[in-house]
């Protein structure tokens, strides 16, 4: 495997929810890769710096007695309830996306099988790189950048694929300028 | 916390929830002092502003007055509260946004800025420095990201742990948690901090 698939599992390896066969891989690849070797040692710095700092130092809050005040507040209205109105809006707001949604879906369907024609033409221009990211839009393959507050239609963390094409094909305005209009054209971004 | 400890803490928590459904505010007062301390941890890591840690904490005991009849004992009753919590989190933090005062006070970019800025208000650099960092850094990710990060490693809560809570899929806090690590691995590295 190369080391762009093996990033991720050095990532998640503290979760004991890679495979035996997961953790082989990693194993064997990171004793014949210094720089996986350098990550996976950065990536346990980190973990353990995360576990042992002390997040109260500055936050009092947590020693503060508060109970006198939450039970004062108790039959209060809660700030965001007991208005008709905002229920009502809430409703017509629903029906607006309901309608949206549907009207996003019928189009995102119909971007992909466009896409799919214009994919079967090769474009010489392009990188190597670029025609890997475009053969995964093609075979929907490209969930690893999803945004997932975005979902079910699914737009890409731009911020995360430039970043992984920065990485993989270095840094390369032209690359960036197609993968942006190859993600515009799937329907994966505005 | 061993396994007899966790039994007590939950067999007290059950008592208080049954007197509490009676109308019992008293067990309620008992209840908010049991929790407060952890909640306010919690939210703390997620927030940054301190008055909106306060302003959540109190959001979040009210609501659990308000619907402790809908908790029906499917989970820990910990872990029902924790979500209430992290959800009252995600609403403010939208708020914040929309009012645009997410705003963190400070990115310690590197060790050096943090040392010249707040380095001498605090007792140990090398550990409460290092939270302040972290948290600081946590506000620049996603709210999912940030969500799953200060679950699973600051709570050092199990994933399927952080799958109750957040109601996210196993597979969604993985890879959120794979960019979270990321960044904050990145930033920690470049500023000299591991």
């Amino acid at each position: 495997m190369k080391c762009r698939d093996i990033e991720p599992l050095i990532y998640l390896v503290r979760d004991g929810e890679l495979t035996e066969q997961e953790i082989s891989i990693v194993s064997e690849h990171i004793q014949n890769c210094p720089r996986c070797r350098e990550l996976t040692r950065s990536v346990k710095a980190m973990t353990s710096a995360v576990l042992k700092a002390d997040y109260d130092k500055d936050m009092p809050v947590a020693e503060e007695i508060l109970t006198p005040r939450i039970l004062q507040n108790l039959n209060k209205p809660s700030r965001s309830y007991n208005f008709v109105m905002v229920k009502v809006a809430a409703a017509c707001l629903l029906l607006i996306l309901a309608s949206t949604f549907i009207s996003q879906e019928r189009s995102f369907s119909r971007n992909r099988t466009d896409l799919q024609t214009r994919l079967q033409q090769e474009d010489p221009g392009l990188s190597d790189c670029i025609r890997e990211l475009r053969r995964k839009i093609h075979y929907h393959s490209i969930a690893a950048f999803a945004r997932p507050d975005t979902l079910p239609v699914n737009l890409i963390n731009e911020e995360a694929l430039t970043a992984y094409v920065r990485e993989n094909c270095g840094y390369n305005a032209s690359d960036i300028k197609a993968l942006k209009k190859l993600l515009i054209q799937a329907g994966l971004s505005n | 916390m061993n396994n007899l400890q966790t039994t007590i803490h939950e067999n007290q928590d059950d008592k208080l929830v049954s007197l509490i459904r009676q109308g019992n505010a008293v067990a309620f007062g008992h209840l908010v002092e049991r929790h407060q301390p952890y909640i306010a941890r919690i939210v703390s890591r997620f927030l940054f502003r301190e008055e909106d840690t306060r302003e959540v904490v109190q959001d979040t005991f009210i609501r659990i007055w308000k619907h402790l009849d809908d908790y029906d004992g499917h989970c820990r009753f910990t872990t029902w509260i924790y979500t209430i919590a992290f959800n009252l989190c995600l609403d403010k933090t939208r708020a914040l946004k929309r009012r645009r005062e997410d705003r963190f006070p400070a990115d310690y970019e590197t060790r050096a800025d943090y040392q010249g800025d707040t380095m001498e208000q605090v007792s140990d650099p090398d550990q409460a420095g290092l939270g302040n960092v972290i948290r600081s850094l946590a506000q620049q990710l996603s709210k999912v990201q940030r969500l799953v990060f200060v679950l699973r490693d600051i709570q050092d809560l199990p994933v399927e742990e952080v799958c109750r809570i957040t109601g996210f899929d196993a597979g969604k806090v993985k890879s959120n948690l794979y960019y979270a690590r990321k960044f904050i691995r990145e930033k920690l590295e470049k500023g000299g901090y591991i």
